[in-house]
């Protein structure tokens, strides 16, 4: 499966636990990314577009709320499952990237007792 | 309807229509949500929309692009062939004729490469295309008499870009007897502008008259678009106006004719109207992608 760009990986997560329209999906990936990925309306589109056509998302229903059509998305099995792959291949990535920075500041303590 | 949603209502409108009919209602909506309170749409969305219109509009691309450059091809490849058989029939007289027997296998060799290019390229032999090319160019290098810095460059871009057309599966559009038909009509053009040539017929030129008139033109309609801008917005676009109406029409003449492409840009462009009309008069037209084509990243979403 291709690897999922951020913006569709923080669309999958934010439809995880309900469906959502879009306008809560943006201010929902700009809470889960804590205020630093603002989603456009033409970006998130462009994101439903690829993951619907992927199957990776689907429609749930509309409902019109003054007057502003709102159209709900809810994630597919196939989606819940590329989010489990992607958040377990980030989770080994930031794993591994600790224990070398930990190692790193090993090395870098002060070594008593050594001369030179 | 509140300004705002006219406002956007307007722009939704460069969305192609198949699109704007499965999700402009939705998109609006949004788009309202998101500028909730504003009488203007944000630049931000706005030129959010714009680009996003722009991608989709351009899924033609691909089918259009393999149409112009196999026309280009077309053109190109009968070039040499065409000034070869023009300088035979009538560009040199019977007494000059054992000196251009001299030089005619070094006229022969590349012009016999353009076409093979050209010809490999439409029956699908896309790398024996790149490969023939690459051995004309190796022939223009190692052989004094054909070897001209011009072509040299020319022949460099032409194997890049044939390089680019191999890697991203561009596909000459079928019939392919159509575009064979083209191959043999695209040298009797050559030959055919290589005799008007000879016969006084001189390459337009665009009067200077001419030019500010078309510039006038080109002012007043870029004006009258503008009409229910602010004064400077008009201004802008009057100057736009000049700046395009003095500048594009020589700029075409030169395509056409001159210095940048000559003839090859008029065999290009006729060669994709006549194949185009033939595919259309056949019910074989290219397609256009079933979905638009939204891949890659998003990249503005990040960020303010």
């Amino acid at each position: 499966m291709d690897s999922l760009s951020e913006q569709a990986f923080l669309v999958l997560a934010a439809l995880a636990d309900q469906p959502r329209h879009g306008y809560a999906l943006v201010t929902e990936v700009a809470t889960m990314s804590e205020g630093r990925v603002h989603l456009r309306a033409s970006t998130l589109y462009a994101v439903l577009e690829r993951l619907t056509g992927r199957e990776l998302v689907e429609h749930d229903h509309d409902e019109v709320d003054n007057g502003r059509l709102r159209r709900f998305y809810r994630l597919t099995d196939a989606g819940a499952a590329a989010i489990r792959t992607e958040t377990e291949r980030m989770t080994t990535q930031a794993r591994a990237a600790k224990r070398r920075l930990a190692r790193r500041d090993a090395q870098a303590a002060p070594r008593f007792g050594v001369a030179g | 309807m509140s300004p705002l949603e006219h406002r956007y209502r307007r722009l939704l409108r460069l969305l192609p229509p198949e699109h704007r009919a499965a999700r402009g209602e939705e998109f609006l909506g949004l788009l309202l949500d998101l500028d909730d309170g504003r009488t203007r749409p944000s630049a931000r969305q706005a030129l959010g929309l714009i680009g996003l219109a722009i991608r989709l509009r351009l899924t033609w691309l691909p089918a259009t692009g393999s149409v112009l450059f196999s026309a280009f091809l077309v053109a190109y490849g009968t070039m040499g062939i065409g000034n070869l058989i023009d300088d035979y029939t009538g560009g040199y007289l019977s007494n000059d004729m054992p000196m251009v027997r001299h030089v005619t296998p070094g006229l022969l060799v590349p012009g016999l490469v353009q076409l093979g290019t050209a010809v490999a390229w439409i029956l699908g032999a896309r790398r024996i295309a790149l490969a023939v090319e690459i051995g004309g160019l190796a022939y223009f290098i190692v052989e004094p008499m054909a070897a001209d810095l011009v072509m040299l460059f020319f022949d460099l871009a032409l194997i890049c870009l044939l390089g680019v057309a191999v890697r991203r599966h561009w596909t000459t559009p079928r019939p392919r007897s159509l575009w064979l038909a083209a191959v043999v009509l695209a040298v009797l053009a050559w030959k055919g502008i290589g005799a008007w040539g000879r016969h006084g017929i001189y390459y337009p030129v665009l009067p200077p008259r001419v030019g500010w008139i078309l510039a006038a033109v080109a002012a007043a309609i870029a004006v009258g678009l503008a009409r229910r801008r602010r004064p400077p917005v008009i201004v802008v676009a009057a100057l736009i106006g000049v700046a395009a109406g003095r500048i594009l029409p020589p700029v075409a003449l030169q395509l056409a004719y001159g210095q940048y492409g000559g003839w090859l840009t008029t065999i290009t462009v006729g060669t994709a109207i006549l194949v185009s009309g033939g595919m259309l008069l056949t019910g074989r037209l290219p397609d256009r992608p079933d979905r638009p084509v939204l891949s890659g990243s998003a990249g503005d979403g990040t960020g303010a």
